[in-house]
């Protein structure tokens, strides 16, 4: 069973992070779509400025569709491209004094780590007008291997927050990581 | 060519084509799961119809109040290939519409600055009234 003061214990760490909403479990269109509308919902109750309002919502975007494409937490045949799989991730809003933040976080492959850092490193990198050029010209190139989009979402993610983002990888077996993204509207 | 009119939904836009009088227009939101499933066949289609142009004159709005970055791959082809119509004599418009989101300005500005022949106006649909770039 369920111990109910532990779980007090999680929710009440949530809540010392400032975190205002927070999704851990299997991810869909349809989650992303519901929770999106009451994000929005939210901040037009609480009269958020509108710009960040936007920019919540579309990181919130990016950041499920992230997890929706390439979580390894999947339930279901990953290769077989026709079957319906369920990918597992976690995602949250929070706000600090100044600014809202949207966290997410999935398992993927060790593997793959040095080369998501490498990119994420670059990204953060950049100043505004080095971001919209790194934009444009991936739109315009082919997508990368292994993409379900167009490769972008991180890019997008930085030109958004206007208050900057950042990452973390933490190892969870020999061949998994967690991998975190938070980024402040 | 068929003309196409799909109606928008939460995630995905509505779209209007008219090939024959030369007016399309891509409305709301636009991040849904399948991206480029969802536009391939447009695309293809709109490319088919771009090709055989012949001195026509082209109207393109545009008034996304969201896109995903899958769909800006899209946009930009769009843009792309009307520009492409333009340099090959036929009268292209293309407006972008947005309600004041700066994000939504600042896109539109950014694919509409390589546009090379296009004519390209960005419209404050709150204001009614045309920037000119």
């Amino acid at each position: 069973m369920a111990d109910l003061d532990k779980i007090h214990e999680i929710q009440d760490a949530l809540n010392n992070e400032q975190i205002i909403f927070c999704y851990a479990g299997y991810i869909t269109e349809d989650v992303l779509l519901s929770v999106g509308n009451t994000i929005k919902q939210k901040l037009e109750v609480v009269q958020a400025d509108r710009n960040a309002s936007r920019a919540i919502f579309a990181i919130f975007v990016e950041e499920a569709q992230n997890v929706i494409r390439y979580s390894k937490a999947v339930l279901g045949d990953e290769a077989d491209e026709e079957a319906d799989v369920l990918r597992r991730g976690f995602l949250a809003v929070g706000k600090t004094d100044e600014r809202y933040f949207v966290c997410c976080g999935n398992l993927i492959q060790r593997a793959d780590v040095e080369r998501l850092e490498g990119h994420l490193k670059h990204i953060k990198s950049l100043d505004a007008d080095g971001l919209k050029a790194l934009y444009k010209k991936t739109l315009r190139d082919d997508p990368p291997e292994g993409s379900k989009g167009a490769g972008v979402g991180f890019v997008d993610i930085a030109r958004r927050a206007k208050g900057g983002f950042d990452y973390r990888f933490k190892d969870v077996d020999d061949t998994h990581a967690y991998f975190y993204l938070n980024a402040y509207a | 060519m068929e003309n196409l009119k799909i109606e928008g939904t939460e995630n995905s836009p509505g779209i209007e084509f008219d090939f024959q009088a030369n007016v399309f227009s891509l409305r709301g939101m636009s991040f849904m799961e399948d991206v480029n499933g969802f536009y391939d066949p447009l695309i293809e289609t709109f490319q088919r119809y771009v090709e055989a142009l012949n001195g026509a004159a082209v109207q393109f709005d545009f008034s996304l109040s969201y896109f995903n970055s899958s769909t800006a791959r899209i946009v930009l082809m769009l843009f792309d290939m009307l520009d492409l119509a333009a340099e090959g004599g036929n009268e292209v418009i293309i407006r972008w519409h947005h309600d004041g989101d700066e994000d939504m300005i600042e896109q539109g500005e950014e694919f509409g600055e390589d546009l090379e022949h296009a004519q390209f106006s960005i419209v404050d649909d709150q204001a009614d009234e045309i920037v000119a770039v």
